[in-house]
């Protein structure tokens, strides 16, 4: 799920300052505010040039113009991905670009660009701003899959043998294998997502959908997600078992050891008449 | 904080330092001056209640004893040392104390009374209980202690305990019968009742010092709070004329025989001077660091202290009684004036503080040196990084408790 500004007039606030339009663009080119999960901004540049089906005497020149838009957007998306992964001490990936049909999208984590016609561009906006969505989906249950992945191995002898020394993790292991069902969990909603089936006849929407996909990977990444969360998922399956059958076994030693307590007392109580009657005949 | 920062605690080294303290100070005042004076009775005896403290020494030495135990094991995990290597140290340091009972008894108390029970066979047996009961949950711990004065009352009856104390101490023949009711029951440490400190320092004593995670507060306060009010409304029955009267009948609040309202009061005593010592000590340590570093060696080295004390003033006597007249015990409990006996005990205790203090200082080895030789297997290899990093965690708490 997205959402832009308008329908959270706080979100910018907490997302930081809204960035401004580049100058040198055409009349009607803005900067639109998207948040996609889990909370972070997508910013989108959106640049309308003219339709060149719609005015026969349109400039000769456009297509050149249309190129340096293309340029100047795609240097905006590359400088504005990298301060965000600087700031977030994170490697800024390259700026993915589409040309299509005359129409020119760029993608980056954080931000992206399209540049088209006023007739086509708000179809390809809502197409960037959807795939952009899932993708930062993806990306954040790939982030959280990596830090389980990194636990497994120091946990995994929970996953073998249970007793008080792990039972002091317990509830860290619990919190994991929430973790890891919640990765899987976020995974499987995201599958249809991913893989979506080429739709016949294609649209110039599906296309760039299914181009974005291609170039980064989703389909691969989203597979390559699933076996790590299955993995971790398997390991803090297994810890569980053994924590709720070391529980099982705890109940039942204590039962077993107030019977023996019990059966000391009785055999104390015995002795010590036994012995009293034995040391006064 | 640290989890294992967690375990060391200076509230427990003061509490087992007041508690050496007292014991010195009982022993001094009890077996030079106990009566003194016979015509008014005893100087120091249970139905003096300014004399009172004098009976929490054992409680706490007792109850920290379980505590330390339970420190000690959580230690021995953390250095990823095997059950078995856990409980074969244990074992051992049991057979040790209660083999060192007997030898103390006999070179302290002379021959005659090798079987009279004191603390060290008691402590030793606890060590061998624990070695076991170490596997049960918390609960069934605090049940088992909870049965052990419970059958305290009923067990003194049926072993007719005033009757060995008729003396005013412990007086048996030796015969198995003897021998077995002093070790359970009517000896001066028997298992019932005082089994239930350690018991109840091994299962609560986490509780108390907060060393394995953190509950609130109340719960031990209420704890101890509800124990001493049991004593009080036992006190309160005695006095009305109980079935308990019989068997306490100069008082119902006496440590020989151990009463009822003396176990309760004493078990919630202790309880609500641990939170209160954990509360005040362990949370600011710097404002009573003083304080800290005197009673630090002494706890450290508490059972030398307890042996030392025993050698210095006890071994005197019996030279002098053997110097004077036939019997090595003639001038037991009427040897000197109380307050020449107290202050003697206090003397000993600044002297100890600075020969342990300086001990501690240049390494120099004591008891406690030679139980760990004879009875601690090295820890084992660490073979991975992250066993290193809790090792070293465990390091820092080795000291205190390590004993």
């Amino acid at each position: 799920m997205i959402a832009r500004d308008h329908d959270q007039p706080h979100a910018a606030d907490a997302l930081g300052p809204h960035p401004e339009v580049p100058g040198g663009l055409p009349a009607g080119s803005m900067v639109r505010r998207l948040t996609l999960p889990p909370g972070r901004p997508f910013d989108l540049l959106v640049i309308p040039t003219a339709d060149p089906t719609a005015d026969p005497t349109a400039d000769k020149a456009q297509p050149t113009n249309q190129a340096a838009l293309a340029e100047q957007a795609q240097r905006w998306v590359r400088a504005a991905a990298e301060s965000v992964a600087a700031s977030s001490t994170g490697i800024a990936a390259a700026p993915v670009a589409i040309p299509l049909y005359g129409c020119y999208v760029i993608w980056a984590p954080s931000h992206g660009a399209v540049l088209g016609s006023p007739t086509r561009i708000e179809q390809l906006a809502g197409t960037l701003g959807e795939f952009a969505a899932r993708e930062a989906e993806l990306r954040d249950l790939e982030g959280r899959g990596d830090k389980l992945l990194a636990t497994v191995e120091s946990d995994a002898p929970a996953a073998f043998e249970f007793d008080d020394r792990t039972q002091a993790i317990r509830s860290r292991l619990a919190a994991r294998f929430l973790e890891a069902v919640a990765v899987r969990r976020g995974l499987a909603s995201l599958g249809p997502a991913v893989h979506v089936p080429p739709i016949h006849p294609p649209t110039l929407a599906s296309q760039l959908a299914e181009r974005l996909r291609d170039r980064t990977r989703l389909a691969e990444r989203h597979e390559l997600a699933s076996d790590r969360a299955d993995f971790s998922f398997q390991v803090y399956e297994a810890c569980g078992q053994r924590a709720a059958e070391f529980g099982i076994a705890r109940r039942q030693l204590g039962l077993e050891w107030a019977i023996v307590v019990i059966l000391v007392a009785q055999l104390t109580l015995m002795l010590v008449e036994m012995l009293r009657f034995g040391s006064s005949t | 904080m640290t989890h294992a920062s967690a375990l060391r605690q200076p509230s427990l080294d003061l509490l087992r330092a007041i508690a050496i303290t007292l014991m010195v100070i009982v022993h001094f005042v009890e077996n030079l001056s106990g009566w003194y004076g016979t015509d008014g009775g005893p100087f120091a005896a249970s139905q003096r209640t300014w004399w009172l403290p004098a009976g929490f020494a054992a409680p706490i030495f007792t109850f920290l004893t379980g505590t330390s135990y339970r420190i000690w094991l959580r230690v021995q995990q953390q250095r990823h040392r095997s059950d078995d290597s856990i409980t074969k140290a244990t074992v051992r340091r049991g057979l040790l104390l209660f083999g060192l009972g007997f030898v103390f008894n006999v070179l302290v108390w002379l021959p005659e009374d090798v079987f009279n029970w004191d603390v060290l066979t008691l402590i030793g047996t606890v060590m061998l209980a624990l070695a076991v009961l170490r596997s049960a949950p918390d609960g069934v711990i605090l049940a088992a202690a909870a049965l052990a004065v419970a059958l305290t009352p009923p067990l003194q009856s049926a072993a007719g305990y005033l009757e060995y104390w008729a003396q005013g101490y412990f007086d048996y023949e030796f015969t198995l019968a003897d021998v077995t009711l002093g070790w359970l029951v009517v000896g001066y440490f028997p298992l019932f009742p005082w089994l239930a400190f350690p018991l109840v320092g091994y299962a609560l004593g986490p509780v108390v010092f907060e060393t394995e995670g953190t509950v609130p507060r109340r719960w031990p306060l209420a704890i101890g709070g509800g124990l001493i009010v049991a004593a009080v409304a036992v006190i309160a029955a005695w006095q009305a004329g109980s079935f308990l009267t019989p068997l306490t009948p100069l008082s119902p609040w006496t440590m020989f025989p151990p009463s009822l309202a003396y176990l309760l009061g004493t078990i919630g005593g202790v309880v609500v001077a641990g939170t209160a010592a954990h509360a005040t000590i362990d949370r600011d340590p710097d404002r009573w660091q003083w304080l800290i570093n005197w009673a630090t060696p002494l706890s450290r080295h508490a059972l030398s202290v307890y042996l030392l004390h025993h050698i210095v003033h006890v071994w005197p006597l019996w030279a002098y009684g053997a110097a004077t007249g036939a019997d090595p015990t003639a001038h037991w409990q009427i040897a000197l004036h109380p307050s020449t006996s107290l202050g003697l005990a206090i003397a000993f205790m600044a002297a100890a503080s600075l020969l342990f203090h300086w001990m501690e200082s240049r390494r120099v080895a004591s008891v406690e040196t030679l139980m760990r030789w004879l009875c601690d297997e090295p820890a084992a290899p660490r073979s991975s990084r992250g066993q290193s990093d809790q090792s070293r965690g465990s390091k820092a708490v080795r000291q205190p408790e390590d004993r």
